[in-house]
């Protein structure tokens, strides 16, 4: 009897998906105003330093390269790799993945314009390689987010 | 092609229509049931009856079967 007050206790794969998924919504808000908090601090600190803007690898560099690459892991796979292969298939079903896949390609394209941008500016004024590199991969990452996290907010408001 | 705020952009006699909501409620079932049936999510469910997200062929006929009903009666081109 109390083994069975247990199992109906147990949330469903359905059910798991669906928490999952909200709480998926809160947190891309949450790394989108992090991130653009973070690169608005990080450019700021480069730029007004009395040594001026400089290249070279440091703990704030390592740690936006590490922030980088989980975030492209969730803009790439949706997330939910702990959870069971059922939840996981729920979580990323055809609506997210479709709203991940245009986050993909707000992604790109800002990327690319941000690149041409970073060009054409370079023709005048030299740029730190390492800077540009920068300015690309974080407005790319950061188009994604704000696509893929509006349209599953949409999504989950529908719902 | 979705638009700025994800809505297809595409000309009215080219959109389509469903009646999933219609025969979901004939059928007696709720979107947790049927998003179970199909194996879907209930936001899945919920969006293509609201027509926020056009379902692939595949998901359109897995709904179909869920519901024992011919594809071409839940889904239309409208115009």
């Amino acid at each position: 009897m109390a083994r069975q007050m247990v199992k109906s206790a147990t949330p469903s794969p359905a059910e798991r998906a669906e928490r999952f998924s909200r709480k998926r919504t809160t947190m891309l808000w949450l790394e989108v105003a992090l991130f653009g908090l973070w690169q608005t601090v990080f450019l700021v600190a480069r730029w007004t330093s009395p040594h001026g803007p400089r290249a070279g690898v440091t703990t704030d560099v390592l740690l936006w390269m590490t922030w980088v690459v989980v975030l492209l892991l969730l803009i790439g796979t949706g997330g939910g790799t702990l959870m069971s292969r059922e939840v996981r298939r729920l979580v990323n079903d055809e609506v997210s993945t479709a709203n991940r896949h245009e986050g993909q390609r707000w992604g790109f394209w800002a990327a690319m314009l941000v690149a041409i941008a970073v060009y054409l500016i370079s023709i005048v004024q030299p740029a730190i390689l390492t800077y540009a590199i920068h300015a690309v991969v974080s407005f790319g990452i950061g188009a994604a987010l704000i696509r893929y996290a509006w349209l599953e907010r949409r999504a989950d408001r529908a719902a | 092609m979705p638009g700025w705020n994800g809505a297809p952009i595409v000309p009215p006699e080219r959109r389509l229509g469903n009646r999933l909501r219609e025969a979901r409620a004939a059928a007696g079932l709720t979107q947790a049931q049927l998003a179970d049936l199909a194996g879907v999510s209930r936001k899945t469910i919920n969006t293509v009856e609201n027509r926020v997200f056009i379902p692939s062929t595949l998901l359109a006929l897995r709904l179909a079967r869920a519901l024992g009903a011919a594809v071409e009666t839940l889904f239309f081109l409208e115009g």
